[in-house]
């Protein structure tokens, strides 16, 4: 009892210090939950095939939740001296979690897609490199180089969704249509989101500092929650992947 | 539903408990800052030093996927 209430303050302590924290907290409360569930839902699973999907999406809001917490306890915290801004506080363990969750992201669509070896590695090597060009984008200590490699990182974002627009939905127009509908609701979901963040990165405080870093870190949270969780929902409760006796909803039909 | 005489993009077992053993370093990993500037490195150099793990980690694992996934 005693040491929850220390618990609790030091929390409190947190969110004195570093307001935006509270946005922190959230998120590692939402990225638990949505593991939690996940385990759940997936713990009498006995096709491999279906047990795949529940392991690699369990696992994407595990890191989430462990990045968000670390960022929380300010360890994913640093502070970059940029020339005419001064220091900016860099949440770096962003960068890790998105190094380790956008690549599972794209292995559940491109397991879903039945995507060749070729064809998911190169997603995946693709989508590495933007995220490390992000990364050194937000060490970066001159505004000229912050640009550069957020605009290197998000053309290479550009490549990744149009890979999945074009190669990933061509393969699955041969495929059933509960496939193809859980395949376009999560392709959807995540061109729009993933296309949100490079816009959030240049207005933030890590870019040209137009919204402040409450409101940055809240719009990440956001962000994050629904294209981890959000996307970890539709997709283990999909006819796509439970088949038409267990999924609690049709699937979205399929639209191009 | 998934057809499970479907061929394709499948993940060998070993690759999904790669996954998640690299995964699980890679998170603790995020939190071993503290314990590495108690043991006396500089921020830069504990930073540096947990940037290679996850980097080593993520490397891992996409020669995974890339040794490991049928086609």
């Amino acid at each position: 009892m005693l040491g929850g209430m220390e618990a609790v303050i030091q929390a409190g302590g947190i969110i004195g210090e570093r307001p935006e924290a509270i946005w922190l907290a959230l998120g590692t409360a939402i990225m638990l939950l949505g593991t939690v569930y996940f385990v759940a839902k997936g713990w009498g699973v006995k096709d491999p095939q279906q047990q795949e999907y529940f392991v690699i999406t369990t696992m994407i809001t595990g890191i989430a939740a462990a990045a968000y917490l670390s960022m929380f306890f300010g360890f994913g915290l640093t502070e970059v001296e940029v020339a005419g801004r001064g220091a900016l506080d860099i949440y770096w363990a962003r960068y890790a979690d998105w190094l380790f969750t956008t690549p599972l992201l794209l292995l559940d669509l491109a397991l879903l897609a039945n995507a060749s070896r070729i064809e998911t590695s190169a997603l995946i090597i693709l989508d590495g490199f933007m995220i490390v060009t992000g990364l050194v984008g937000a060490l970066s200590k001159q505004m000229t180089f912050r640009y550069t490699w957020w605009f290197i990182s998000t053309v290479s974002m550009i490549l990744v969704l149009y890979f999945l627009y074009s190669v990933l939905t061509a393969r699955v127009q041969e495929m059933g249509d509960d496939v193809k509908g859980t395949f376009t609701a999560l392709r959807n979901l995540t061109l729009v989101l993933w296309s949100l963040y490079p816009v959030l990165w240049i207005v933030g405080t890590e870019g040209a500092g137009i919204v402040n870093l409450y409101i940055e870190t809240l719009g990440f949270m956001v962000l994050d929650v629904l294209a981890k969780v959000g996307f970890g929902m539709v997709l283990l409760r999909s006819r796509a992947i439970l088949g038409d006796a267990d999924a609690p909803e049709p699937s979205a039909e399929p639209a191009d | 539903m998934i057809d499970p005489d479907a061929e394709g993009a499948r993940i060998d077992r070993r690759v999904l408990a790669g996954i998640v053993f690299l995964t699980l370093a890679a998170s603790g990993a995020l939190f071993g800052l503290p314990a590495l500037r108690a043991a006396g490195l500089s921020f830069d150099q504990a930073f540096w030093m947990i940037a290679a793990v996850e980097l080593f980690a993520a490397f891992g694992i996409a020669v995974l996927i890339y040794f490991l996934t049928g086609d």
